[in-house]
């Protein structure tokens, strides 16, 4: 979830301008044909995670992220022998198809880590909200978000309370997989759909869906930050397209 | 303010009424409670006065309820609900936003109120629940209690001229849960709110003097203001008196070692939830498990079945270390029954559910299916085996839950809140059920039950002895009347007093 405790610049940002960035810096390194745009914006994007507090070894997954890294590379390396031999088999070719395709993975994954860990998820819908989207899908994120912890709990709990009448949840193979398939995906579905109901009666006990727009107790402000954010943007972009333009 | 007219409601299916013929005229800023058994009709009712049934769920409706006269049926539910809320008895589900402010906010954005108004009303709800030091947090981060004032607070917000409160206490402490009932008191007489409680927990209420509504089979049996001349039919309704009735007697002498709990340590997230735990229990022990939300009791039960492990210390369980062996091969000797009654239901019928642990483990068809149908006609719910569990009624739920364990007769039983939300009647029936594993027979070796509750009577009228957690760790291990004496003696009355009904 996010760390709305930090304060740093990146997380005073407007959601939709760090929206608009995390957008733009995807399309620009799937857009790059060689490896370096990607692989600087992999390295810039950790050194805003460093500023922001946000340390990068702590992204989720790390560990395989960095192994599905590594297997690109070598599947790269392996399977393309095109190009000049830069040393036994490995052709040059192969290792900038694989930098490439592991640059934009990575430039991707710790910019969604970025966006993620520095942006309250109630003011990105809010955000999204007053710029037109309807109340309705601006609370489905909220909601969303608001009952994925929930449900991992009760994930939790049904898992457990199978085990314990002697379910063997705890044997290995292939039947293990079976009887989740069979005994824990059914109570989970009725637990997540019970929550669902649940929460839309609280919702419309409280007055939701009265109005199709709603006001906010509180403003999500633009500031110069942000144009000198978007204005980065721009700038990201443009230095990009005159780097693959020029062999980058 | 609230006004029944022959009020009835018939669900989908069902062969009688949930609630027949109930006249009511409720006032401004009454305080009234609801009891009955389970099954009586009370949350059908609480759900019908807040517009939450007709039109909503399948069902026949038959005469009217008018909430400031304006008719139930007939209004929009986003247009009721700004003069009546519900609060439902799991907090976590109603939570619409992620963290309280925003929470408290959310029924006035949606009324296009303008945001220093938000602010004013949010401010003002806060204070009446005392949640002010509470304002920013997120909600995955309140305890029990904290989330129940917050869910209450975020209704008090919109100022509703109503509130009704579906057993809002369930999985509450006592301590909590009278703060919880002293602070809605006080908004009805200061404020001229109108609170409508369903309620077991009587002994807690009854000195806040509310207007007692006592409903059975679906119809009003008692509407007067709580008093000496209620108290006989109000023992009836919430089941017999345990002065009344038998209640397992256990043999005086404790028998071999089934529990061994030494210095065990066990911790979530960097800290502590249990702290250097030692415990022992023999054979033919019930021991009542105590303490306030989050001290460790549930963690205990867990770390005896082996779903947490001690990262200090040791825990045997029926002579095995609990890391010795699978968890669903511990089953044969251990039963655990959760919290929440849906968790454990599993297969399609109350017949395979209650077979459904002998079965994962091989124990032979013929002898298990007399068990089973001997227990669910002590249980009641004979007449139930061909139906869904998930049809049941809570009450009925917990039964089947208890049922589905005790029938392998596991040699130790860890029971986390059987009780919850159950009348008297019930909480009978699960007494004698544990009895009979703690006793064992002729030919079957005395058990030991551990039991996580928050109801003094079943202390009083179940248990052998009294542990009584605080931050993880055991502050009390006395036998019953010892340990209520010195839970007295300590500021913990709220654990022991059992009030008019028991």
């Amino acid at each position: 979830m996010t760390d709305i405790a930090a304060t740093s610049g990146v997380h005073r940002l407007h959601p939709l301008v760090k929206l608009v960035w995390l957008i733009g810096l995807t399309v620009t390194v799937f857009r790059s044909p060689g490896a370096t745009v990607p692989w600087l914006t992999a390295g810039g994007v950790m050194v805003l995670l460093w500023c922001a507090s946000v340390p990068p070894w702590r992204l989720p997954g790390l560990r395989m992220w960095l192994t599905l890294a590594v297997m690109i590379v070598a599947v790269h390396v392996a399977f393309i022998r095109e190009g000049r031999v830069v040393l036994g088999p490995v052709t040059a070719a192969g290792l900038e198809g694989g930098l490439r395709v592991t640059g934009r993975l990575l430039a991707v994954v710790l910019a969604s880590h970025l966006f993620v860990k520095t942006t309250d998820p109630s003011s990105l819908a809010q955000a999204l909200m007053k710029a037109g989207l309807p109340v309705r899908w601006g609370f489905a994120l909220v909601t969303a978000l608001r009952l994925v912890p929930v449900l991992r709990v009760e994930a939790h709990h049904v898992y457990r309370a199978q085990l314990v009448r002697g379910m063997p949840y705890d044997a290995r193979g292939p039947r293990r997989w079976w009887l989740l398939l069979r005994r824990w995906l059914l109570p989970l579905l009725v637990s997540a759909l019970r929550t669902a109901h649940a929460l839309s009666l609280a919702m419309e006990g409280r007055g939701f869906g009265l109005h199709p727009r709603r006001t906010f107790r509180r403003e999500v402000r633009r500031t110069f930050g942000d144009v000198v954010a978007a204005a980065l943007l721009v700038m990201f972009i443009a230095a990009a397209e005159w780097l693959a333009r020029h062999g980058g | 303010m609230i006004r029944c007219e022959q009020f009835g409601w018939r669900y989908a299916g069902a062969s009688a009424p949930a609630v027949r013929d109930v006249t009511l005229e409720i006032g401004r800023g009454e305080f009234v409670v609801v009891v009955g058994p389970s099954g009586s009709g009370k949350t059908t009712l609480a759900l019908a006065m807040c517009g939450l049934l007709i039109g909503r769920q399948g069902g026949q409706p038959c005469g009217t309820i008018r909430i400031d006269r304006r008719d139930v049926a007939a209004t929009p539910l986003p247009e009721l609900a700004q003069l009546i809320g519900l609060v439902q008895q799991n907090p976590q589900a109603q939570f619409a936003t992620l963290n309280v402010t925003d929470e408290l906010a959310f029924g006035l954005e949606n009324r296009c109120r303008p945001p220093d108004e938000i602010h004013q009303s949010s401010a003002v709800a806060a204070d009446q629940m005392a949640i002010a030091a509470l304002l920013g947090r997120s909600l995955a981060t309140l305890s029990g209690g904290e989330q129940q004032r917050v869910a209450v607070a975020s209704l008090l917000a919109c100022r509703p001229a109503a509130l009704v409160l579906d057993e809002p206490t369930a999985s509450l402490d006592p301590q909590t849960a009278g703060e919880l009932f002293r602070s809605l008191a006080n908004l009805a007489r200061e404020t001229g709110l109108t609170v409508v409680i369903i309620e077991h927990k009587l002994a807690q209420l009854l000195p806040l003097r509310p207007r007692l509504i006592g409903l059975d089979e679906g119809r009003v049996v008692l509407d007067q203001p709580a008093g000496d001349s209620a108290a006989p039919l109000l023992l009836r309704l919430t089941g017999p008196s345990p002065r009344e009735v038998s209640t397992p007697a256990f043999a005086d002498a404790p028998g071999e070692l089934l529990v061994d709990v030494a210095h065990a340590t066990v911790g979530a997230d960097g800290r502590p939830i249990l702290d250097d735990v030692s415990l022992q229990v023999r054979a033919g022990e019930v021991i009542a498990v105590l303490g306030p939300n989050g001290s460790g009791k549930t963690t205990l039960l867990h770390g005896l079945m082996g779903l947490v492990a001690p990262q200090a210390g040791s825990i045997h369980v029926a002579g095995l270390s609990v890391s010795a062996r699978a968890v669903s091969r511990r089953a044969r000797a251990v039963g655990l029954v959760f919290q929440n009654a849906d968790h454990q239901l599993v297969a399609e019928t109350v017949w395979d559910e209650v077979l459904f642990a002998c079965r994962t483990q091989g124990r032979p068809d013929g002898d298990a299916e007399r068990e089973a149908a001997a227990l669910l006609d002590a249980a009641g719910l004979a007449a139930r085996r061909g139906d869904h569990p998930h049809r049941l009624s809570w009450g009925q739920k917990r039964r089947l839950n208890l049922i589905s364990v005790l029938l392998h007769k596991p040699r130790v039983l860890l029971l986390d809140e059987p009780f919850a939300g159950q009348d008297w009647e019930n909480a009978r029936f699960l007494l004698r059920a544990i009895g009979d594993i703690v006793n064992g027979s002729p030919t079957r070796p005395r058990g030991a039950c551990l039991i996580v509750t928050h109801d003094p009577r079943v202390v009083r009228h179940g248990c052998t002895r009294v542990v009584f957690m605080t931050q993880g760790r055991v502050e009390l291990d006395a036998p019953v009347p010892d340990a209520f004496a010195l839970l007295r003696s300590r500021g913990h009355a709220a654990y022991v007093e059992t009030g008019a009904a028991g």
